[in-house]
């Protein structure tokens, strides 16, 4: 009895601590996404990353709280736990193929990307017509805008990948471990899926503005729409599995 | 069959690495730990041992030393293979050890027949 007053006191405090995590993350994206705003149009950019990176720590201050072993004699299986064994594998295939087209999708639109009419590098699309004229359209996903996304992709997959071997090392029942691994994985998720589905359906409405893009304007919107839908499914499963801790979807 | 376990017990006057490495030793060298199969990481069987990760990498460097593991970055902790065994065992080395487990067992208060049914677990539990 004592012992699964224990575990459902732990339990409790690991979904309050992920709740609390999200509350500080959804504050935090909103003060981040409001003062970058000021000047550029980029505090979406900053403020994913803010909310999946406090939704991450509060999974992490949960893990924290896991029980050492006590008592005089303790016992120890020789299996070594690896970080693999842990992540949902369908999901985190996708998210990893999602990841890919989002590193290619913002290289060929920073390579296509253009200066716009006050000089700033990389914010529009400009395109040469058939008959000489040049067309233009934006927003586009060039430098501007990608950089600011690569870099907080970089830096909240390397705190992902730490999380999740904290998580796999640390002592305490198997299915608890999946929990966390599945809620951090969902974090990184909503880092990858989120700035795709900006990227593809801002490439995609640019190209579609264009009149004379030809047929590799028409490809690309046929690639782009199909991968932004895609991105927008991945962003509802993360975001439900991020915010309903207790929550079983098929994965 | 069960995968094997490590078993520490924190108030023994053998200290923990050392109970670590003669379990490992046991386990690796009766086969019940096969060739290049992977151990825990240092981190990992500390903390479900609840011990500082200093005293099972002690454990780990001495097995190392004994050439029953290898580790390599990258690729882990591995059971090395085995080092060709005497083929008999030294008859005065044994003679010795069973006196000193007997030794211990009745200063436990073991009586013939419990040191009898204790060898003989330990010998089904390795065998």
């Amino acid at each position: 009895m004592l012992a699964f007053d224990a575990e459902s006191t732990a339990s409790a405090a690991d979904r309050y601590l992920r709740w609390a995590g999200l509350l500080i993350g959804a504050v935090a994206a909103r003060a981040v996404g409001h003062g970058l705003d000021a000047g550029e149009d980029v505090g979406i950019l900053y403020a994913i990353p803010v909310f999946g990176l406090c939704a991450v720590a509060g999974v992490l201050a949960g893990d924290a709280l896991t029980a050492r072993p006590r008592g005089d004699v303790r016992t120890a299986g020789l299996t070594p736990r690896r970080v693999r064994d842990y992540v949902p594998p369908r999901m985190t295939l996708l998210l990893l193929g999602q990841a890919g087209v989002l590193v290619v999708l913002l290289a060929v639109a920073a390579v296509l990307a253009s200066p716009d009419d006050m000089g700033r590098a990389g914010r529009i699309l400009t395109v040469t017509c058939p008959d000489g004229r040049t067309a233009s359209t934006g927003p586009w996903p060039g430098l501007f805008y990608g950089l600011p996304v690569l870099a907080s992709f970089a830096v909240s997959t390397a705190g992902c990948l730490w999380s999740l071997t904290k998580i796999a090392r640390r002592p305490g029942d198997e299915k608890t471990r999946r929990d966390r691994a599945l809620a951090i994985v969902a974090a990184w998720g909503l880092l990858v899926s989120a700035p795709l589905l900006g990227a593809a359906s801002t490439a995609s409405g640019a190209l579609m503005d264009m009149t004379c893009d030809g047929t590799v304007g028409r490809l690309a919107t046929w690639v782009l729409w199909p991968t932004a839908l895609a991105a927008l499914v991945t962003v509802a499963w993360c975001l439900f599995t991020v915010i309903s801790p207790k929550a079983r979807v098929r994965r | 069959m069960n995968s094997p376990a490590i078993r520490v017990d924190t108030s023994s006057p053998v200290p923990p690495y050392e109970q670590i490495r003669a379990q490992l030793a046991a386990l690796i060298t009766t086969g019940r730990l096969l060739e290049r199969e992977r151990l825990p990481t240092v981190r990992q069987l500390a903390a479900d041992l609840g011990l500082a990760a200093g005293t099972v990498a002690r454990a780990y460097r001495e097995l190392e030393a004994a050439s029953l593991i290898h580790t390599r970055r990258g690729a882990g902790t591995r059971v090395a293979p085995l080092p060709s065994r005497a083929p008999d065992p030294d008859p005065t080395r044994l003679a010795e050890l069973a006196r000193q487990f007997v030794t211990h067992a009745r200063t436990l208060g073991a009586e013939g027949d419990a040191v009898m049914t204790a060898v003989r677990e330990a010998l089904e539990e390795l065998p």
